[in-house]
């Protein structure tokens, strides 16, 4: 009988021998990521508990990513402060302060792996699916539990097979594809349940592209977004393939949908406000007047997100009045934009370019709207108030399509 | 928690998210009652000031979609609202609202037979009752329950640890 | 006669009407100046430059609309608008300020532009709302500070060493209503940056504006000061005003929890170079955050060329755009209840860059550094 990759994961992880939907098991994860908006409410968790060690230190990886810089006094230094601490008390190696953002770094430093069970304090855990790792969000007082007791229960999710086939046109990315998806299934089309990515399209992407897909997996509801290992993900975790070969759909899973997606048929699209899932192709949106741009974020703020963005605005100037703030994912692809000059084209084009953090995505102070203003980003949520007052509006797409907008200060068609 | 409770009901709309029931900058807030007063600040603004202790919020599908932010149900739970009725919940924030000793009840009828102002009653794992229709309800399963029972993670984590350590003896 | 009195062709005494050649307007102070004066009033919109800078990317919902204000009105009167290019200061030294213009602003450092032999006046919003409508100022020409430099700095010692020294000895109106002019031999070995500095926050004695006057070996004027740079030493001012001074020595050891190499008096390529000098190959302490901002766009160009900020990112800095960063700001790089920053900026007073009952240290741009790898505050010892 088959499995899918959830089950599949799931099973390795605690060593059943078979797995469905609604069993509920034990996991013992393989990393456990916490980040600095949640740090002072850890620490409370782990002091009502009484936890004086965990129990795998070297498993845990800390992030101050969200409010580094500090941004609100009254409260930031204190989860600074409280991250440090918690460091500290519970020694935990791997610690990382102000480098970027926290799920790009988990891939990026190879903490979230293929194969593996990874949990965080952060919905947008579901990136590393894109590499195959079964990594999915809690809140902070269950991750108290889980570092004290190296336990975390899981209910089998239900799964969704997504098979995307064809090649993508010119101008359409991971963004429209999953921006699609989100249109289509809606906001709890994947509530509780796996998501399974594949086809030949699939098989195209890059593992920064798929990263973005499983990123917005969540936006759907869903436990977590997967997609098989091949060897692009055996190439960026420097592993043999034949380790993670096994992270493959069965032809007979049990698969309780299964979507059909022709890329060839895609064309950009934006998540208009209000909503994750209202979801228009550009034809309908082009044309609408903004006065903002941000291009960065966990789902597009990588190295390929810069790229694009940067060979659509090379020698060219943003529109006047608008503003463009661009804030790269992390260290790295901040330093390697910089050696190829995206950030130079940037800062020249016009655009505010900042250290890597979650920045303006989570509403952080990079580039505030005010009532009636309307801006464009390359990030994952739109809900009322996000990225300003409530009266503000945000749209998003992907960064071609952001920086063609850009450019114009109206919502244009990359192609 | 009670086996049978009543409260009175707020009502919310279909896809409520967590930066509605407490918006990122508030969330940040450590003190729980200060935070809980930005609660629903942008859809219900008298709900801070005017909610009582037993309350229930009946909502409609995908309560608390979003961020994994644990204070979404932390600044409901603050005001000693226990009980959430919805059409469907989201993932991080059914565990989030269980593991603070919260019953989160799925169910797609009730919140189309009840008003704001209505008299709820629930008997737990059984049914609840509302203008005079009962409505049967769904099991929790029994480790959620036992979260639950404990008045939430934090308690039932400390008998976890001390179960273990008498078991290393 | 004193530089500014050549310049106007005035006596200090006498009444000058002034034609500003730029009105400066920022998102910072004087941007509500669009309240007293409608865009149809101005009367003459080719000398109005609006520029946003203190905060920037917009950080808080008031600068949201403060920003989303001087758009409409930019829009509206078809003005000069600047944005995302760094902090105006520098943007108008480097790119439009000539020797002989009169630049009038609401900052408090509009004194910068003596740096290159140019009047420059902060004026308050009812003054500026005059100026925009008549286009012209009647302003009584000041007597003189004049102040010989001689010598060399040595370093880790700056002109903004120098320069904090000098406030903490005249205090903040010991120069009340005059203009200071810079004159003598050390001079000529001062970047623009240096005399940026030294006209900046010469302004902040109670004067009305500074000068740099690198011609002039005797300047007639009503008071004579005379400094030797090679004695000046890096120094620290306490939290509260820039009037209170104190050698690194005596205040070695107090712990930071946060760092800030920028702003209109600590951003230039030449202090990002020396700093950089200093973190090369080091890590900032674990319990310290250390954030730099580059004066300007062209400022942080230039740093990524010479690989600056590379050696920033990896010694654990972070990197905010150019404009005033965490000079004077309540959003990014803030300072909570208990911790201590120091800061490169020119502002220190209570609040200005976080909550009340943070303190904030100023100092030159290096030992911000130094003290940034330590995680307490020292001297530079490179």
């Amino acid at each position: 009988m088959g499995y899918t990759l959830a089950e599949k994961i799931l099973m390795k992880n605690t060593g059943e021998k078979h797995l469905e939907p609604g069993n509920i098991v034990i996991t013992h994860p393989d990393a456990y990521m916490m980040h600095d908006i949640y740090t002072s409410f850890l620490k409370r968790a782990l002091n009502e508990m009484g936890v004086k060690k965990i129990k795998h230190p070297e498993k845990a990886v800390m992030f101050l990513d969200h409010l580094m810089p500090t941004n609100q006094a009254t409260t930031d230094p204190e989860h600074y402060r409280d991250g440090i601490e918690i460091v500290r008390k519970y020694n935990i190696p791997n610690f990382h302060k102000g480098e970027g953002i926290s799920h790009s770094l988990m891939h990026e430093l190879r903490y979230a792996r293929p194969g593996t069970v990874v949990t965080a304090t952060d919905s947008h855990t579901t990136t590393y699916g894109g590499a195959g790792c079964f990594c999915t969000g809690i809140g902070h007082t269950e991750m108290a539990a889980a570092l004290a007791t190296d336990e975390l229960w899981m209910k089998v999710p239900q799964a969704i097979k997504i098979v995307i086939d064809g090649e993508l046109p010119q101008g359409v990315y991971a963004k429209d594809i999953i921006l699609k998806i989100l249109g289509d299934i809606k906001s709890d089309g994947g509530q509780y349940k796996s998501l399974e990515f594949t086809g030949s399209t699939v098989a195209d992407l890059s593992m920064q592209a798929r990263f973005t897909i499983a990123n917005m997996a969540l936006e759907a509801g869903a436990k977590c977004g997967l997609f098989e290992a091949d060897e692009k993900t055996a190439e960026y975790y420097d592993m043999d393939y034949n380790e993670i070969s096994w992270i493959k759909i069965d032809a007979d899973a049990n698969y309780e949908k299964i979507l059909h997606y022709q890329a060839q048929e895609l064309v950009p699209q934006l998540s208009c406000p209000q909503g994750v899932d209202n979801v228009h192709p550009i034809d309908e949106v082009k044309g609408v007047k903004i006065n903002e741009v941000y291009i960065g974020s966990c789902t597009n703020g990588s190295l390929e997100d810069m790229e694009v963005a940067a060979k659509i605005l090379e020698g060219k100037t943003i529109a006047p009045h608008l503003k463009l703030v661009v804030i790269p994912a992390t260290n790295h692809v901040f330093k390697e934009s910089m050696k190829r000059g995206y950030i130079q084209t940037f800062i020249k084009a016009g655009g505010m370019v900042t250290h890597p953090c979650c920045g303006l995505c989570c509403g952080q102070p990079y580039g505030l709207m005010s009532d009636g203003e309307v801006v464009l980003g390359t990030n994952n949520r739109n809900f009322i108030g996000r990225m300003g007052t409530k009266k503000s509006l945000i749209y998003l797409s992907s960064p071609a399509v952001a920086a063609a907008s850009a450019l114009t200060g109206v919502i244009t068609d990359p192609r | 928690m009670e086996q049978k409770f009543s409260g009175k009901v707020w009502k919310l709309p279909d896809d409520v998210d967590t930066d509605t029931i407490i918006a990122g900058r508030h969330g940040v807030i450590v003190d729980k009652k200060e935070m809980g007063s930005h609660c629903l600040e942008t859809l219900r603004p008298e709900f801070a000031s005017t909610v009582k202790p037993g309350d229930i919020l009946v909502a409609g599908k995908n309560f608390g979609c979003g961020s994994s932010r644990e204070m979404a149900p932390e600044s409901i739970a603050v005001h000693g609202v226990y009980c959430i009725v919805a059409k469907s919940f989201a993932r991080i924030f059914f565990r989030n609202a269980i593991n603070n000793g919260m019953l989160l009840i799925e169910s797609e009828e009730i919140p189309a037979h009840c008003e704001e102002g209505d008299i709820l009653t629930v008997e737990v794992n059984k049914q609840v009752t509302v203008n005079g229709k009962s409505f049967p309800i769904p099991k929790v399963p029994q480790n959620l329950f036992a979260i639950i029972q404990d008045g939430g993670l934090v308690n039932n984590t400390i008998k976890r640890m001390q179960q273990a350590e008498k078991e290393a003896m | 006669m004193a530089f500014i009195e050549s310049l106007l062709n005035k006596k200090a005494g006498e009444i000058a009407q002034l034609a500003p050649m730029f009105c400066v307007i920022t998102d910072g102070p004087g941007h509500a100046v669009f309240n007293q004066v409608s865009v149809p009033e101005i009367k003459d919109k080719e000398k109005v430059v609006i520029i946003l800078d203190h905060d920037i990317p917009a950080g808080s919902f008031a600068s949201a609309q403060i920003q989303k204000e001087l758009i409409q009105t930019a829009q509206e009167g078809d003005l000069k608008f600047i944005q995302s290019k760094g902090i105006g200061y520098y943007v108008m030294v480097n790119e439009a300020v000539k020797p002989g213009d009169v630049v009038v602003s609401c900052g408090e450092h509009n004194a910068v532009y003596g740096a290159v032999g140019a009047l420059g006046l902060d004026l308050s919003d009812a003054e500026m709302a005059g100026v925009l409508k008549t286009g012209s100022l009647a302003f009584q020409v000041p007597e003189t500070v004049a102040i010989r430099l001689t010598g060399a700095l040595t370093a880790p010692a700056t002109c903004k060493d120098f320069m904090l020294k000098l406030l903490g000895e005249v205090g903040k109106d010991g120069f009340g209503g005059k203009a200071v002019e810079f004159y003598g031999p050390a001079l000529q070995a001062l970047t623009l940056a240096d005399k940026m500095t030294l006209c900046m926050l010469a302004g902040r004695t109670g004067a009305v504006t500074a000068f740099v006057n690198e011609r002039s070996e005797a300047v007639n004027a009503t008071e004579q000061r005379e400094y030797a740079l090679g004695a000046v030493e890096p120094v620290v001012a306490l939290p509260g005003d820039l009037h209170t001074v104190e050698k690194i020595a005596s205040l070695a050891k107090t712990p930071v929890e946060a760092c800030f190499v920028g702003g209109c008096t600590g951003g230039s390529l030449e202090e990002l170079r020396a700093c950089a000098a200093i973190l090369r190959s080091n890590r900032v302490a674990t319990d310290t955050r250390l954030t730099i901002a580059p004066a300007t766009n062209a400022v942080y160009l230039a740093a990524i060329d010479e690989g600056l900020i590379d050696i920033f990112i990896d010694c654990g800095a972070q990197i905010l755009n150019p404009g005033c960063a965490s000079c004077v700001t309540t959003s990014k790089g803030v300072v909570g209840d208990g911790e201590t920053m120091l800061s490169a900026s020119c502002y220190n007073y209570t609040g200005c860059n976080g909550t009340k009952d943070a303190k904030v240290f100023v100092s030159n741009a290096t030992t911000v550094a130094a003290s940034a790898l330590a995680g307490h505050i020292c001297i530079p010892n490179k």
